[in-house]
């Protein structure tokens, strides 16, 4: 499945939706909404809410998180927002600032 | 290099510095340094500013590159164009106004002749409403102020108007070149007439003819007699008598045109 990349030095202000993995190496505003895994590279800027079943973020993320499967928090991963997944992994060195759902019962 | 992959749809602003290919749906306004590549299936509608758009997919909307537009065979576009250069391969659907004037080309000369008109037609505007207030008519007043600015506010007919002035400066240099090139060909015969009157001579006619028909007879008189006679006819009449034959018959002629 090919696979979407925001490159570095492009903004998108909007919603992106879909069914294939998503790279950001750039800057999203706005909302995500996916089938799939969003990768947040460690140069990338996110400053949306994204709705997804995996997550995994090495850059700078501002927003809240919905998976359906997994959020990863890198060591070089900066986060400020809500999240909502069955399993979150946070590593050593990563920030985090937020709630964090886990879905226990 | 960016790419919105089949299945992942974009909606809303898409900028920034580098090229984009669409594999899938962007929906809004796309805006880049570089080049926009619409992918065979990739859609876009919305306007688009890029350096470069190469579109094998779908366009809706409009688009305007800084260097060029490509649409490949299989593209299939319902928007506005505006590039230097458009490629339109054979196959394409294209639907749509095309404009590829440059940019700052040509708006520079029209701009300088719109606001050289419109003073002209602005200062010949007042004098018809300051005659129509003597009527009293109130409703034509706003009428002839909103035609004012409609006249003013058409940049087309001004810049088709201002090439025509252009070209008729042009055509008016060409007609000084031939002024001048005139008067050095009638020169150039005139020396030759001289030169063939002080050799030889004998017919110069149409020179000065106002009675050719006597000048004729006079000529014929003169060509008859001698030198001797033509010299005592000088002498009488109280002219030179130095020259050639050809030179004392040319004398004693215009002494009978001048005196009869």
């Amino acid at each position: 499945m090919a696979e979407t990349i925001i490159a570095q030095g492009i903004t998108i202000d909007g919603e992106i939706s879909g069914d294939e993995p998503v790279l950001i190496e750039g800057t999203v505003k706005g909302k995500i909404t996916l089938g799939a895994t969003v990768t947040v590279a460690a140069e990338g800027v996110v400053e949306a809410d994204i709705e997804t079943t995996e997550v995994q973020i090495s850059g700078t993320m501002t927003g809240n998180v919905v998976a359906g499967e997994r959020v990863e928090i890198a060591p070089s991963g900066k986060v400020v927002g809500d999240i909502k997944a069955p399993r979150i992994l946070i590593a050593d060195g990563a920030g985090f600032k937020g709630h964090i759902d886990m879905d226990v019962e | 290099m960016t790419i919105i992959a089949s299945q992942t749809t974009v909606k809303g602003t898409v900028e920034g510095d580098g090229s984009v290919e669409v594999e899938g749906r962007i929906e809004g306004t796309v805006r880049l340094s570089d080049t926009l590549t619409v992918a065979p299936g990739g859609y876009v509608q919305g306007n688009v500013e890029v350096r470069e758009a190469i579109v094998h997919g779908e366009v809706h909307g409009s688009i305007q590159a800084t260097e060029r537009i490509v649409l490949s065979a299989s593209a299939r576009v319902i928007a506005d164009l505006a590039a230097p250069l458009l490629g339109v391969e054979d196959g394409a659907q294209l639907k749509g106004q095309v404009e590829m004037a440059l940019e700052g080309e040509i708006p520079t000369p029209s701009r300088t002749t719109t606001t050289t008109s419109r003073p002209s037609t602005t200062s010949s505007r007042p004098s018809t409403t300051t005659s129509r207030p003597a009527t009293t008519s109130t409703p034509s007043r706003p009428s002839t102020t909103t035609a004012t600015p409609t006249a003013a506010s058409k940049p087309a007919p001004t810049a088709t108007a201002a090439p025509a002035a252009s070209t008729s400066t042009t055509t008016t240099t060409t007609v000084v070149v031939e002024v001048e090139e005139e008067p050095t060909r009638d020169a150039e015969p005139e020396d030759v007439v001289e030169q063939d009157a002080a050799e030889a001579a004998p017919a110069p006619a149409n020179e000065a003819a106002p009675d050719e028909e006597l000048d004729e007879e006079v000529l014929e008189e003169l060509e008859e007699q001698t030198v001797k006679e033509l010299r005592e006819e000088l002498r009488r009449r109280d002219l030179p008598v130095s020259g050639t034959k050809s030179e004392l018959i040319e004398r004693l002629r215009l002494d009978e045109l001048e005196n009869g």
